[in-house]
């Protein structure tokens, strides 16, 4: 019996220096392909429009929204505090307190989805963390915060999520207020080109 | 190789079977399905379930990092629930009070009472009263809290900030050491009657 457990105890342990040696001087820290599309997939990546206005609203100080799109685009309009990492800057050594970090939760968002997936696509494959993206971007926020509709049939969730939004929209100044400068926002109308009146020519005079 | 076994086709059901049979064997076997064995650790006369719970431990963990070594299981795609810390606490109390009151966990209960056994018949029936109990209180009680101190997907390498294989190492030795000690234990202490 003694013999037996010193024999378990032995294996056991062989198999830890081996895996603890492995690990320790065979880092392995590439992401499979397929690893990343899982990841990448996991609904738990994703705020929905609904949850940052939430956080947005209630202050939360883990919060931390980073604009990938353009400097250009994100000076014409942009979500409260959120802070301007254009996607080709993302793995700028200033930009890492925003991206490489285990404090805040990052939420990266694009117009729509694209830009911000890419984002969260490098970071991820980089090993960085607590990285998540905005559903939908700033088109769905405009959709259904600033400009919120009634959606689905008339029941207590439905009805919530409905006052909810309007409260949001209230807060950030969609509805009636105009919206700063949004993506998908109608542009102004460009003013019609009036024509110069021609000289009568011809005719009586 | 992996999976053996795709989750979401029309076996997942026998599969869960043939797993909860191999299960609850191994349970019994271990005489999981008495409860004065399983209260023995609270009181100090019996060790079995902190060698049982060790051994799947220390089993599980160096087994599953060794296959993703050798490429047979992908460690990635294991799915590692989320902590909840104080949730997790005090779902961790209600449980062990369970444990110490009723002398079976949920899975040991269900082996008793398949055995016939009457007072784990009855704990199944607490069961179902406390998931009553649950789903009745859920909005008033539990809604708001069962989300709250989320840790995010948090293993104990990454508490220690050690890379996972040595995690693993310590907690073997860990594990061995507390297999000696136990044993040390049970043999101060005179045979209980079962």
């Amino acid at each position: 019996m003694q013999v037996r457990k010193t024999f378990f105890a032995t294996v056991l342990i062989a198999i830890s220096l081996f895996l603890a040696f492995t690990s320790v001087f065979v880092p392995n820290n590439e992401i499979e392909p397929e690893n990343l599309v899982r990841t990448l997939e996991r609904n738990e990546n994703y705020y929905s429009v609904d949850k940052v206005a939430e956080q947005l609203i209630s202050n939360d100080p883990l919060l931390q929204l980073v604009d990938v799109r353009s400097e250009e685009e994100f000076s014409k309009f942009s979500l409260p505090g959120a802070v301007n990492v254009p996607l080709g800057k993302l793995l700028d050594e200033a930009n890492q307190d925003y991206v490489n970090q285990e404090v805040y939760n990052t939420v990266f968002y694009s117009n729509g989805s694209t830009d911000a997936m890419v984002a969260l696509m490098v970071a991820t494959r980089k090993g960085y963390k607590n990285n998540y993206i905005m559903r939908g971007g700033l088109n769905e926020w405009v959709e259904k915060i600033l400009r919120p509709k009634y959606e689905g049939n008339f029941d207590v969730v439905n009805d919530e999520l409905y006052q909810f939004r309007k409260g949001a929209q209230a807060y950030f100044g969609g509805g009636s207020a105009t919206p700063a400068a949004d993506a998908s926002a109608p542009k102004p109308k460009k003013k019609a080109v009036k024509r110069e009146k021609k000289a009568v020519s011809g005719g009586c005079g | 190789m992996s999976p053996l076994i795709t989750p979401g086709s029309e076996f997942d059901l026998l599969w869960a079977f043939i797993i909860g049979i191999g299960f609850g064997f191994i349970l019994e076997a271990a005489g999981f399905s008495t409860s004065r064995k399983i209260v023995g650790l609270f009181y100090g006369y019996d060790f079995t379930v902190i060698k049982v719970f060790f051994t799947a431990a220390v089993t599980a963990s160096t087994g599953i990092l060794l296959f993703n070594h050798l490429g047979y299981v992908d460690y990635g795609s294991i799915y590692v629930p989320t902590t909840f810390l104080w949730p997790t606490v005090v779902g961790g109390i209600f449980m062990g009070l369970g444990f110490l009151i009723g002398g079976f966990c949920p899975g040991t209960s269900v082996c008793a009472a398949a055995i016939g056994k009457l007072d784990a018949l009855a704990f199944v029936g607490g069961i179902f009263g406390g998931i009553f109990f649950y789903t009745m209180s859920f909005e008033t009680l539990w809604m708001e809290f069962r989300t709250t101190s989320n840790l995010g997907v948090l293993q104990l390498s990454d508490v220690f900030g050690l890379p996972l294989g040595v995690m693993i190492l310590i907690f073997s030795v860990f594990s061995i050491i507390t297999f000696v000690v136990v044993s040390k234990i049970k043999q101060n202490i005179k045979n209980v009657e079962y």
